[in-house]
C-alpha cells in the first residue's frame, strides 16, 4: 500500500469520467442530428400540422413538471449506487458533497434527452430545419435540465417535518405552476419568454436543490440503489426482462406505507380485484389517466393529425395494460397461488371481474360514441383501442417475473430474448394499426360497413369486442396455460 | 455504545419483521446474530447503520440516532452483497474512503486485515474481476480503510473458504481486544465460536443465547 495509489485515484475517476461525459456529447449530438432525419420519414407517413407538433410541447412539458413531482413523492429521480451510499453518505461529510455533483451530471444527461427528444418532435411537424429544431431543443435541454432538481427537493420536503416541508415542496410546485403557465401562454416553446422562463425555474430548481441536498433520505435511495444494482446486473446479463422489472421496481416505493405482500400474511380486499404486486388506487389512476387522455383528443378533434392518432394508440396501449395485467401477474404466480391454496380461486375470480369490469366500461363509451357522434371515427378508434388492449396484453406479461418454465425450457437468455421480442411486438403493432388506419389501408368503415351494413353496429361490437378482451386475457395468461401443461 | 430501545420493524404496522426490546452493545464485545434466512438479520443491521428506519422504537449509537453524523463516523457497515465503486481498483477504493474520513492511507485495521485474509494480489484488480469470495474479502478491506468504533457485518465470510474464514475470525477478536464493537450477522459455526454474545431472532423476536461466550 503507496501512496501511488492515492494519485491514480485521483486520475483513474478523472479519466474515466472525462471520458465517460465525452462520449455521452457524442452521443447527444449524433442522436441529435439523426433522430430528425427520423422523425421527417414518420411526418411523410403520418403528417402533422405545427399547431398539433406544438399541443405536444405544451403538453409535454406540463406532464414532465408534474412527472418529476410526482417521482419527488415515489422516492425522487436521482439514482445513486450502493458504494456511493455505503461509503460516501455514510461518510461523516456532507452528503451535499457527494450528492451535488452527481445531481449535476444526472441533470445534464435528463437535459440532453430533453433536446433529443424536442429536436425529434419539431421534425414531425414539417418544414424542419436545425436553426428552429435549435431554439426549441434549448427549452427542451432547460425543461429536462430544471426537472431533477425540483424532484430532489419535492423528495426530501415530503419526507421532511414543518416549514421545511412546506418550502421544499411548495417550491417546485409553484415553479411547475409557473412552467406550465409560459408553456401554455408564451407563445411557442422556443419563443424568447418561454426560454427565459424556462431559465429562471431551472436554476431555481438547483437553489433549491442545494438546500435539500444534505436531508436526503439515505434509506430510500439505498432501496432504489439495491434494485439499480440488480436491474445493472441484469443488462449485464443481456437479461432485458429481469432488467426491466428491476428498474419497475426501483421507481415504485410507494409515497406511504407498502404494497408489497407480506408472505403468509391473509389477502386484504382490494387485492383480490387488484394485481398483486400493485395497489388498486395506482392503477385506477392510470387507467383513469388513459380514458381521460383518449376522451380530450377526441373532444379536440386531434385525431386527424397523425402526432396525436399516436398519442392515443399509445393511450390504449397503457388502458390494455391496466386492464390484463391483473391477469398477466396472475398468471406468473403460480408459485403464489400454490401458496394460497384456499383463497387463489377468489384472486382468480376477483382479477378476472376487475379486468372485465374495466373493459366493459370502456367498451360502452366507445359503442355510445360510435352510435350516437361518429360512427366511422368511433369505429377506427374503437378498432385502435382493441389494439391496444392485446398489446397492452403483451405489456403487462413483460412487466410481470419471469416464468420458471420459461426458463427451463430456453434459459435465462433466451427467454428474457423472447419475452422482450414479444413486448416489443406490442407497441409495434399499435404503431402499424395507427399508420394503416391513418391511410384507409385498414378503414374501419369499409370492414364493418358491407358485411354488417343490415346489422346493428352495437350488436357486432358486443361480439366483437369481447373475443377481443377475451383473447387478451389468454395472451396475458398463456404463460400460466403452459406451466400447467 | 449500541442501543435499542423497543425496536420494531414490519412491512405495516401489524406485520412485524423484527421486534428488540431493550438491549445494549458495548465497546470489546463480539456479537454474533444468527437465525433463520428471513428472520431480520439484515434488517437490524440495515436499521443501525442507518439504511432502513424502523416503524417503531429507536436505536442510538454513542446517543446519536442512526445515519447522524456522528453515528456515521462511528459505524463502519458491510452489506450482505459488498458495495465497491466499479471504476476504481481495490486499493483506490480503500484510499478514497480512508480519506472521506480525513486519513492520508488506509486504517491500521484494513492493514492487518490485508495480511490475515492474504489479499495482497486483489489491490490492484477492479471488483467486476473478482469471484464472490473475492469480492468478500475486498468489501471487508474498503470498509476497514476508515476509522470506526464499531463494525457491522452481514453474512461477512459468505464466499470465504475456510482458512479465511478462521483467519478473520481471529482478525475480528484482535479488533474487539482493541476496544471496538463487532456486530456480525452469520450462521456459520466458525464465526459464532469466535463470538462473546450470541443472539438469535425467533418469532421476530430478538433474545439473548448466550452471553459471556468463553
Amino acid at each position: 500500500m503507496t501512496t501511488t495509489h492515492e494519485h491514480s485515484t485521483n486520475s483513474r475517476t478523472a479519466q474515466s469520467r472525462l471520458s465517460d461525459d465525452l462520449y455521452r456529447l457524442y452521443l447527444v449530438a449524433i442522436s441529435w442530428l439523426l433522430f430528425p432525419v427520423y422523425g421527417a420519414v414518420f411526418a411523410a407517413v403520418l403528417p402533422s400540422s405545427p399547431e398539433s407538433v406544438e399541443w405536444v410541447f405544451t403538453i409535454g412539458v406540463i406532464a414532465v413538471q408534474l412527472g418529476w413531482l410526482w417521482s419527488g413523492i415515489r422516492g425522487g429521480p436521482m439514482m445513486v449506487l450502493q458504494g456511493s451510499i455505503v461509503h460516501e453518505l455514510l461518510a461523516p461529510v456532507s452528503p451535499r458533497q457527494t450528492l451535488a455533483p452527481q445531481l449535476l451530471r444526472q441533470s445534464l444527461a435528463w437535459a440532453a434527452i430533453g433536446a433529443v427528444v424536442s429536436g425529434f418532435i419539431t421534425s414531425l411537424g414539417g418544414q424542419f430545419t436545425f436553426a428552429q429544431a435549435g431554439r426549441v431543443s434549448v427549452a427542451g435541454f432547460l425543461i429536462g435540465l430544471g426537472s431533477i432538481p425540483w424532484g430532489v427537493s419535492v423528495m426530501t420536503g415530503w419526507r421532511s417535518p414543518g416549514q421545511r416541508r412546506t418550502m421544499l415542496v411548495g417550491g417546485p410546485v409553484l415553479a411547475a405552476l409557473i412552467t406550465s403557465a409560459a408553456a401554455l401562454t408564451a407563445g411557442p416553446v422556443g419563443s424568447n419568454v418561454s426560454l427565459a422562463v424556462f431559465t429562471v425555474t431551472s436554476l431555481a430548481g438547483f437553489g433549491f436543490a442545494w438546500m435539500a441536498l444534505d436531508d436526503m433520505p439515505i434509506p430510500s435511495l439505498w432501496q432504489r440503489a439495491r434494485r439499480l444494482e440488480s436491474a445493472r446486473s441484469a443488462f449485464l446479463e443481456v437479461d432485458l426482462h429481469r432488467m426491466l422489472v428491476d428498474l419497475r421496481r426501483a421507481g415504485e416505493s410507494a409515497p406511504i406505507g407498502t404494497t408489497r405482500l407480506p408472505t403468509g400474511r391473509w389477502l386484504s380486499g382490494w387485492r383480490w380485484a387488484a394485481p398483486i404486486r400493485h395497489a388498486m388506487p395506482w392503477s385506477s389512476i392510470r387507467l383513469v389517466a388513459g380514458v381521460a387522455a383518449s376522451v380530450l383528443l377526441i373532444a379536440f378533434d386531434a385525431l386527424e393529425h397523425g402526432v396525436w392518432l399516436s398519442v392515443f394508440g399509445v393511450a390504449w396501449l397503457f388502458i390494455g395494460y391496466e386492464i390484463t395485467r391483473g391477469l398477466a401477474a396472475l398468471a406468473d404466480h403460480v408459485g403464489f397461488v400454490s401458496h394460497f391454496p384456499g383463497g387463489s380461486m377468489r384472486l382468480l375470480v376477483g382479477q378476472l371481474a376487475a379486468s372485465l369490469i374495466f373493459g366493459g366500461v370502456l367498451i360502452a363509451i366507445g359503442a355510445a360514441w360510435s352510435i350516437a357522434i361518429d360512427f366511422e371515427l368511433g369505429a377506427g378508434a374503437t378498432l385502435l383501442a382493441f389494439a391496444g388492449i392485446l398489446g397492452g396484453a403483451m405489456q403487462a406479461r413483460l412487466g410481470s417475473p419471469p416464468t420458471a418454465t420459461f426458463m427451463q425450457n430456453y434459459g435465462i437468455q433466451m427467454a428474457a430474448g423472447l419475452l422482450w421480442a414479444r413486448a416489443a411486438a406490442a407497441p409495434l403493432a399499435v404503431l402499424v394499426m395507427v399508420i394503416l388506419s391513418f391511410h384507409g389501408y385498414i378503414d374501419p368503415g369499409q370492414i364493418v360497413i358491407p358485411e354488417l351494413a343490415e346489422f346493428d353496429f352495437t350488436g357486432a361490437a358486443r361480439g366483437v369486442i369481447p373475443a377481443v378482451l377475451i383473447g387478451a386475457a389468454l395472451a396475458a395468461i398463456q404463460p400460466l396455460e403452459n406451466a400447467l401443461r | 455504545m449500541i442501543k435499542l430501545n423497543r425496536l420494531k420493524k414490519g412491512y405495516s404496522v401489524k406485520t412485524t419483521i423484527i421486534e428488540a426490546h431493550n438491549f445494549e452493545f458495548d465497546r470489546g464485545d463480539f456479537i454474533a446474530i444468527t437465525g433463520p434466512n428471513g428472520t431480520g438479520k439484515s434488517t437490524l443491521l440495515l436499521i443501525l447503520s442507518g439504511l432502513l428506519d424502523p416503524t417503531s422504537g429507536s436505536a442510538t449509537i454513542d446517543g446519536n440516532a442512526p445515519g447522524s453524523r456522528e453515528a456515521r463516523a462511528a459505524l463502519s457497515f458491510v452489506p450482505d452483497r459488498p458495495a465497491l465503486f466499479d471504476d476504481l481498483t481495490i486499493s483506490e477504493q480503500m484510499f478514497y474512503v480512508a480519506r472521506l474520513h480525513g486519513l492520508k492511507e488506509p486504517y491500521e485495521a484494513a492493514i492487518d486485515l490485508l495480511d490475515t485474509l492474504d489479499a495482497d494480489d486483489l489491490l490492484d484488480r477492479f471488483p467486476h474481476s473478482l469471484s464472490k469470495g473475492q469480492r468478500q474479502k475486498a468489501g471487508l478491506l474498503v470498509a476497514t480503510s476508515r476509522p470506526f468504533d464499531a463494525l457491522l457485518l452481514d453474512e461477512p465470510v459468505n464466499g470465504l473458504d475456510r482458512d479465511s474464514t478462521t483467519a478473520f475470525v481471529d482478525n475480528l477478536t484482535a479488533l474487539t481486544e482493541d476496544d471496538k464493537l463487532v456486530l456480525v450477522s452469520s450462521h456459520i459455526d466458525e464465526v459464532i465460536d469466535g463470538c462473546t454474545r450470541v443472539l438469535s431472532i425467533e418469532d421476530g423476536q430478538l433474545t439473548e443465547t448466550l452471553e459471556d461466550n468463553p
